[in-house]
């Protein structure tokens, strides 16, 4: 034992440099975030429970080509369509599976006309499978209440694009049915 | 019987909805159910199941941070002193089992909260292994989806549990 050591011994610095550092932080500010009374904001492109885009003319913006639930690693979106009036296309039902749903945000990306997003709300969980069943209606009231106004008009802008505008159609190319994206 | 003993006009203040105080007496006047399930909801021991990666997740939620300790949720490790099970994590057909085995060493009153899409429904793991959620062989309480969901999902998961514990009636006594 070398006199270093003797001395620390019996000094006992080891045990008073921790309990220095014990001292220190009983003067710290608390890292605890107090959860239900004090909420984190969610990050940008943070995804959380599904909603549906409710167009300016609060009519459905899906076209129901089926592209999100083609992709969906999980198969939690069903979509069945009917044929409506002068041969348009009906999204009749749109249903999520939340609770298989593993909220990777394939279907946004893969939506061509942005018709689908994660909004960011998180406290999703309740007492029974059914609850977290979303029909088409739902999904409608989570895009009201989550992304209303501008946050939902930003969303696309800032993490996602609709996919139609990069493959869009030229100006005097003539298209199928003499439709476009909105 | 004669409430106007107790209900005069210097009687009884109510301080909260159902807890009445007898002033200068210092005693309060509750029903059973509402003392019960105070001191269930307000330490809830959950027993760790971490099967996959949302233990990790349920982990984070028990650190500084977020802090469980502030319900009164602390980690047993042992089912025979837990009241809540969480299965946190995908659960195959060989580890069902003994899931239901931990969840029987369980005393009542006992709940079952399914944290991740994995133990809700099973996720994406639609394979000859994997049971499609565990509440085919458990009674599940509170499904929280989410791959994993983050820790305050989690939390408002517990908090979710700690209300209906709260709102339960006559689930006391050596019957059950």
């Amino acid at each position: 034992m070398t006199f270093n050591e003797l001395t620390k011994r019996i000094f006992m610095t080891e045990i008073l440099k921790g309990m220095a550092l014990t001292l220190k932080t009983m003067f710290t500010k608390p890292v605890t975030r107090q959860y239900p009374e004090e909420k984190r904001e969610a990050l940008p492109g943070f995804r959380g429970l599904h909603a549906l885009v409710r167009k300016s003319d609060s009519s459905l913006r899906c076209v129901g080509c089926g592209l999100c639930a083609a992709i969906c690693p999980s198969r939690c979106i069903s979509i069945y369509t009917s044929e409506g009036v002068d041969h348009t296309k009906v999204v009749d039902r749109y249903e999520v599976e939340v609770l298989k749903c593993l909220f990777c945000g394939f279907c946004v990306e893969a939506c061509p006309f942005g018709a689908v997003v994660l909004t960011e709300h998180f406290e999703y969980s309740d007492y029974s499978r059914e609850a977290l069943f979303m029909t088409k209606e739902k999904l409608l009231n989570n895009w009201d209440k989550f992304m209303a106004g501008k946050k939902g008009e930003q969303y696309f802008e800032k993490y996602w694009r609709p996919l139609a505008e990069d493959f869009g159609t030229p100006e005097n190319q003539p298209v199928l049915k003499n439709r476009r994206a909105d | 019987m004669s409430s106007t003993i107790l209900d005069g006009p210097a009687g009884l203040v109510e301080v909260e909805e159902g807890v009445k105080i007898i002033p200068g007496a210092n005693a309060i006047i509750t029903s059973l159910d509402k003392v019960v399930n105070w001191s269930r909801e307000s330490s809830l021991w959950p027993m760790t199941f971490g099967l996959a990666c949302c233990a990790i997740e349920m982990m984070t939620t028990g650190s500084s941070h977020y802090d469980l300790d502030r319900f009164g949720i602390i980690f047993r490790a042992s089912p025979r002193q837990a009241d809540c099970l969480i299965i946190a994590g995908t659960v195959t057909k060989k580890m069902a089992p003994v899931v239901r085995r931990v969840f029987d060493q369980m005393p009542e009153p006992r709940y079952v909260i399914a944290m991740g899409s994995c133990a809700c429904s099973g996720n994406i793991y639609d394979t000859y292994s994997t049971v499609l959620g565990c509440d085919k062989f458990l009674p599940v309480d509170v499904y929280i989806p989410g791959c994993p969901p983050r820790p305050e999902a989690f939390m408002d998961g517990l908090v979710k549990l700690q209300e209906k514990i709260r709102g339960e009636h006559m689930k006391w006594g050596a019957w059950r």
